[in-house]
């Protein structure tokens, strides 16, 4: 029985062992980088940018550092998170980017009816849990509270390789051949037009809109955000960007510049008729391809108010 | 509880050290160990079908007893009867009621008649098939007076329910089961170190090979009207597949188990699609259950004995039969058929019994004959599963009849293929190893025993890689048998 028992222990030590070196191998291999664009934590790392673009993929998709950086002399990061639009998800990012780089001077919020409060504990939205999940296994202190964002187990967080196999990040991290547009531009740049026959033109993104029910949640979590961003010396601003006017809602496109105004924070609409009506601005119903992003750095570059921000940016400089 | 669980893996050493370390010197308490993890292991499927189980065990044991004690012929038939027909009863109600009522009612309104069938809306209890055909070999042995009655409850109640056998066989017998239940066991370090040996190869079989070609044998059966012949057919070679690494994986898996308590469970399989011809396939699939259906019915109808006409009625018994202890559908039924049909030349001609060693045996290739008639085989094997797998035989006959169409010559495609390719690899890999371990119990019996110990532990290790891998990266499938 002893040999047994010894030969299995120590079978099994060894095999603990080797995956244990190999998740070591693949979790140094990908230090720094990205897998899928998505999971971009350590790639704003080391950026101690002056602007700072947040939200959910409508500013991932929307705000081109480029030309930020080139119009203005200045240094800007997005930090966007395709797939959430939950503030409480936005908090989490900024919080990470905080703990990594020295704060920016201005942020700004992509902020529109797509927004919701969210929860830190009672998560629902698992959209790229699987590229996040590069993050489980022993999260770091700072990649903590994105992971238990996206409630991963105990066997996730703490068995090597685990995550990386159930999630089939493994291979994409060893060969690391995945070509971002996150990685190349700074943003998810869409230079196509509307396929409307692959995705015809439906209402279907008005349910995604927020009830007017959900304001007073979503006021908190603004809140919530602007006193992070004072507490930094963060200058917040909030821009809303165009959707097409098919999943236009007047009443709630208003709603958020009250929401914005209840709270002091400054806002700026975009959301112009002349982008709204034209689908060659956009790539689907919500997001602007590369000539709708060209309007919008248009617009905004004549907005008095964005220009008094750069104007302070640029100064100090 | 699935033997690919964590649950099993969490069990198996607790079960394994209490067993060794605890009762070990205490065949009854080693006994009631087993008992209690079994009905345990039972339970986590669904706790209110252990009183089935334990009825069922109560049940054989007593009717065991009256038999053996019966003062005369009439007596002990009378016992007999009595748990074959509970028995049969309980099988009958839980697995075939609403095969019969719909049938019934099917066969009513081609006649003109409208009867609405009354079925019942009750789930298959898992393994009673298995512990069923335990029981009932019991009884009959102790009819036949080929053993006695058991009279230690807790030794005849291990006999029936031993958690590696319990849910999906191998159907064992008393006359092999019982005497290794009723003896001391010793811990023998080879036999334990081939039993995780088998544990490990099973694992394979069923997490590597069957649960990836389960994905894709379901994807193509499930939208068979969307794909070209070609697809169908190669959806076909993937349940082919599926079904032996899911079957036999789980067996290897419970042989392996019961070897690291110290007991041999019948051999399940043989390398069956290594066979030269269908009979030689049915000495080499599913052996326990063949053999059962050859003890207990082919030889009491009189075998291959007799006239011609006998010998054709007994294999279609047999094997019509067999397809419907698989389940109550046509598809199961018409599987059997066919392979009645298959094997019936050979027993009509006396040639079922040409292949009884193993294929090219010392050599490391068949001849051409031996690889032609191989091919032929696993290709008859291949057309029957297609009845197996279908949901029901209109469907099969769709899926045939796009098989043999035009679109048979066109380049096989389904969404996925192309991650198929690693599969197509370990399923290559997985067959070399079997071929060249044909003439051992299990595919790595033998398999680097000779080389260093660091390249055959680094082997295992790759193994065990491969099997997690594929245990978090695939969807975990049921095993297929357990349905039965």
């Amino acid at each position: 029985m002893k040999p047994f028992l010894q030969k299995t222990i120590l079978f099994l030590l060894l095999m603990a062992a080797g995956i244990t070196v190999i998740q070591a191998w693949v979790s140094f291999r990908i230090r720094g980088k990205t897998i899928r664009g998505h999971d971009n934590l350590e790639q704003t790392s080391g950026i101690d940018a002056d602007l700072l673009f947040m939200g959910s993929s409508r500013c991932w998709a929307h705000f081109d550092p480029r030309f930020f950086d080139s119009a203005y002399g200045i240094r800007s990061v997005n930090i966007g998170v395709d797939g959430h639009s939950e503030l409480t998800m936005t908090i989490l990012r900024l919080n990470d980017y905080l703990a990594r780089n020295k704060a920016p001077r201005v942020a700004i919020l992509s902020f529109d009816p797509f927004m919701s409060a969210g929860t830190l504990t009672g998560n629902t939205n698992f959209v790229h849990k699987n590229d996040f999940a590069r993050y489980a296994f022993f999260p770091s202190r700072d990649t903590r509270p994105v992971v238990d964002y996206f409630q991963f187990d105990l066997y996730e967080r703490y068995a090597p390789l685990y995550a990386l196999f159930k999630y089939k990040l493994f291979f994409d991290a060893i060969f690391l051949d995945h070509v971002s547009n996150w990685v190349t531009y700074g943003y998810e740049m869409h230079d196509e037009t509307w396929d409307t026959i692959a995705r015809p033109v439906t209402d279907i993104m008005k349910t995604q809109l927020f009830k007017l029910s959900e304001v007073d949640s979503i006021s908190i979590s603004l809140k919530n955000l602007n006193s992070l961003c004072r507490q930094y010396g963060i200058a917040l601003v909030c821009i809303q960007t165009p959707v097409y006017k098919a999943c236009y809602d007047e009443r709630l496109f208003r709603e958020t510049r009250e929401i914005c105004s209840r709270s002091g924070i400054p806002f700026i609409d975009t959301n112009m008729e002349a982008i709204r009506n034209d689908i060659g601005f956009f790539y689907n119903s919500n997001h602007l391809n590369k000539r709708g992003v060209d309007s919008l750095n248009r617009l905004l570059a004549q907005d008095s108010l964005f220009s008094t921000y750069m104007a302070r940016l640029t100064k100090t400089e | 509880m699935l033997f690919n669980s964590i649950d099993f893996a969490i069990f198996l050493p607790i079960i394994f050290a209490l067993y060794w370390f605890v009762t070990q010197k205490n065949l009854r308490a080693q006994n009631i160990l087993l008992l209690v993890a079994s009905y345990y292991f039972y339970a986590c499927w669904d706790w209110r079908f252990l009183f089935l189980l334990m009825f069922s065990t109560l049940l054989d044991y007593y009717t065991g007893l009256k038999m053996h004690d019966a003062p005369n012929q009439a007596s002990r038939r009378f016992w007999l009867w009595l748990s074959i027909g509970i028995n049969l009863g309980f099988l009958g109600v839980f697995k075939y009621f609403n095969f019969f009522a719909e049938s019934f009612s099917d066969a009513m309104s081609l006649l003109g008649l409208q009867v609405h069938p009354w079925t019942i809306n009750v789930i298959l209890p898992v393994g009673i098939s298995f512990y069923t055909f335990h029981g009932l070999s019991y009884v009959i042995d102790i009819y036949k007076k080929r053993i006695p009655a058991e009279r230690n409850f807790v030794e005849y109640a291990v006999f029936v329910s031993f958690f590696p056998l319990l849910v999906a066989g191998p159907i064992e017998r008393a006359t092999h089961l019982l005497p290794q239940i009723k003896q001391q066991r010793v811990f023998n370090y080879r036999q334990a170190i081939d039993g995780l040996r088998q544990i490990l190869w099973g694992l394979f079989k069923k997490i590597v090979i069957a649960d990836n070609c389960a994905m894709y044998a379901n994807e193509i059966f499930s939208h068979s009207a969307d794909y070209s012949g070609s697809t169908l057919a190669l959806g076909a070679l993937f349940f082919t597949f599926q079904i032996y690494g899911d079957f036999s994986g789980y067996s290897d898996i419970a042989l392996g188990t019961a070897r690291l308590f110290g007991i041999e469970l019948l051999r399940n399989f043989a390398f069956p699609y290594f066979s030269r011809d269908i009979a030689e396939f049915w000495r080499r699939w599913h052996i326990s259950l063949s053999t059962w259906f050859r003890d207990y019915l082919y030889i009491p109808l009189g075998g291959s004995k007799g006239s011609t006409w006998m010998k054709v009625r007994n294999t279609f018994i047999i094997f019509l039969v067999s397809g419907f202890w698989h389940g109550a559908n046509w598809t199961f039924i018409v599987w059997g058929a066919l392979n009645a049909i298959y094997i019936l030349p050979s027993i009509v001609s006396r040639t079922n019994r040409n292949n009884l060693d193993i294929v090219a045996r010392g050599k490391i290739l068949p001849s051409i004959g031996e690889l032609g008639s191989i091919t032929v085989t696993f290709l008859l094997t291949v057309f029957a599963w297609i009845f197996f797998r279908a949901e029901s035989l209109p469907a099969a006959i769709r899926y045939l009849r796009r098989i043999f169409s035009k679109t048979f010559f066109q380049v096989p495609y389904f969404p996925g293929i192309r991650t198929a390719i690693p599969v197509f690899v370990l399923l290559f890999f997985f067959f070399l190893i079997e071929w060249l371990q044909r003439e051992h119990q299990y595919g790595i019996q033998t398999f680097g025993n000779r080389w260093n110990r660091v390249l055959r532990w680094g082997f295992y290790g790759l193994l065990g890689i491969i099997i997690y891998y594929y245990a978090l990266v695939v969807d975990k499938q049921q095993f297929i048998y357990f349905q039965f």
